[in-house]
C-alpha cells in the first residue's frame, strides 16, 4: 500500500521540480483532466475494496479519462459551451460517491476484523 | 499460496503505483498553472493594478533616463571613434607614401622615359649621374629596364669581350665592360623610367653643361628623352634586413 503513496509523492516531487507550466489558457482543461484522473484513481481503490480491481482498466481509464475530459472541456470552449462545468460536475458526483463508497468498505473491513477478533476471543475464554 | 497472494498484490500495485505518479505529475503542473494564473494581471484586483502600473511607470522613468545617458555615451564614443579613424586614415596613406619611397608597391603617374640605344658607349657610371640627376630634379620613383631603383639597388659594371667589324668589313674584338643593375647584364635599349613633374625632369637633364650634354658631347651616347602622361614603375622585390633592427620604442636619438 506504501508505494502507490510512494509513486504520488515521486510524481509530485519531480512535478514540482521540473516545473511543468501549462498557458494559462489551458488552465480550465487542466483542471478538469486532474478531476478526471482524481475519478479514475479512486475508482481504482474503491475497486481494490471491492476485490473487482483491473490493473489495465485502471490505467487506460486514467488516461482516457483525462484526455477525453480536457479535450470535451476544450470542445466545449470551440462551440461556446461551458463543457468543463459539466465535467466538473459529474466528476465531482463521482469523486464523492467513490469516497463514500471506499468509506463504507473501510468501515465495513474494520467491523469484520473487529468481529473475527472478538469470535477468537470468545474461543479462549471457553 | 504465498507466491499467488504476492502475484495479485503486483498485479494491482503496479498499475495503482504508475497512476498516482501520474498523477501526482498532473496535480502539480496545475498547481504552477493555478500560481501562475493568480499572478496573470487579469485576476489582479484595481487596486493592485493601480500598484502596478505606478510601479512600472516609475522604472519606464529610470529607464528612459538610463537610455538618455547610454545614447550620450554612445554619442561620445562615436566621437573618439571617429578622431581615431582619421588617425587611422593618416597613418595608412604614411604607409602608403613610404611604401612608394622604400619600392614595397608599384607606382604610377606623369614623367619622362630616356631610351639608350645599343650603340652608344654607356658607363655603368653614366647610368648613376643620370639617375642622380633625375633624383634631383625631383624624380619619385625610378625604374632601369623595369628594375625599380631603391637604396638596395646596385649598379656596377663587368669587362666583356666585344665583337665587330670595322670599316673594311673586318672582325675586330675588343674589350668592353656592360653595366650590371643588382648584378645582371642591363641589356639594350636601356630605358629609365622616372615619375615626377615631366617638363622639371627633362629640364634637369637638358639644361645647358647638363648631363645629357655632357654626354652627347664627350661620350657619343645620345639617349632620348620623352615625356609621358602615364609610367607605371614596379614594385622591387621585397629586401629582407638582417641586421638592421628599428628600435622598439622608435626613440631616434637612442643611437647617440
Amino acid at each position: 500500500m506504501w508505494l502507490p503513496l510512494l509513486g504520488l509523492i515521486v510524481g509530485l516531487l519531480l512535478g514540482s521540480i521540473f516545473t511543468f507550466n501549462i498557458p494559462i489558457e489551458y488552465a480550465n482543461y487542466l483542471a478538469v483532466a486532474v478531476l478526471a484522473g482524481l475519478d479514475s484513481l479512486l475508482g481504482g481503490w474503491n475497486a481494490i475494496f471491492k476485490r473487482d480491481f483491473d490493473g489495465m482498466t485502471l490505467i487506460t481509464g486514467f488516461f482516457v479519462n483525462t484526455l477525453l475530459a480536457a479535450g470535451l472541456a476544450a470542445l466545449g470552449d470551440m462551440i461556446g459551451i461551458d463543457l468543463y462545468l459539466a465535467a466538473v460536475v459529474a466528476f465531482g458526483i463521482r469523486i464523492f460517491h467513490n469516497i463514500s463508497s471506499i468509506r463504507h468498505e473501510l468501515i465495513a473491513l474494520n467491523r469484520k476484523r473487529k468481529g473475527k477478533r472478538q469470535s477468537h476471543g470468545g474461543i479462549d475464554q471457553s | 499460496m504465498r507466491t499467488n497472494r504476492n502475484t495479485k498484490s503486483i498485479l494491482w500495485i503496479a498499475p495503482l503505483t504508475v497512476v498516482f505518479f501520474c498523477f501526482g505529475l498532473l496535480l502539480m503542473a496545475q498547481f504552477n498553472t493555478a500560481q501562475a494564473k493568480r499572478q496573470a494581471l487579469e485576476n489582479e484586483s484595481s487596486a493592485n493594478l493601480a500598484m502596478i502600473i505606478k510601479g512600472v511607470t516609475s522604472n519606464k522613468e529610470e529607464l528612459t533616463a538610463q537610455l538618455a545617458a547610454l545614447k550620450d555615451e554612445l554619442k561620445e564614443s562615436e566621437a573618439l571613434i571617429a578622431s581615431g579613424k582619421s588617425l587611422n586614415n593618416a597613418v595608412v596613406n604614411r604607409i602608403l607614401t613610404l611604401s612608394a619611397v622604400t619600392g614595397d608597391r608599384q607606382v604610377t603617374g606623369p614623367g619622362i622615359t630616356v631610351t639608350i640605344t645599343g650603340e652608344s658607349n654607356l658607363m655603368y657610371y653614366d647610368l648613376i649621374d643620370l639617375i642622380n640627376e633625375l633624383f634631383a630634379s625631383g624624380a619619385e620613383a625610378i625604374a632601369i629596364n623595369e628594375t625599380r631603383f631603391t637604396t638596395h639597388t646596385s649598379i656596377t659594371e663587368k669587362a666583356v669581350r666585344k665583337t665587330a667589324y670595322d670599316g673594311a668589313g673586318n672582325l675586330i674584338s675588343e674589350a668592353g665592360y656592360v653595366p650590371l643593375i643588382n648584378g645582371k647584364e642591363v641589356l639594350y635599349p636601356i630605358v629609365i623610367k622616372a615619375i615626377g613633374s615631366p617638363a622639371t625632369l627633362e629640364t634637369g637633364l637638358t639644361y645647358p653643361g647638363g648631363i645629357i650634354e655632357s654626354l652627347n658631347s664627350l661620350y657619343m651616347v645620345y639617349p632620348v628623352i620623352k615625356q609621358m602622361d602615364n609610367l607605371l614603375i614596379p614594385a622591387a622585390p621585397e629586401y629582407i634586413y638582417k641586421y638592421a633592427q628599428a628600435p622598439a620604442t622608435g626613440n631616434a636619438d637612442s643611437g647617440n
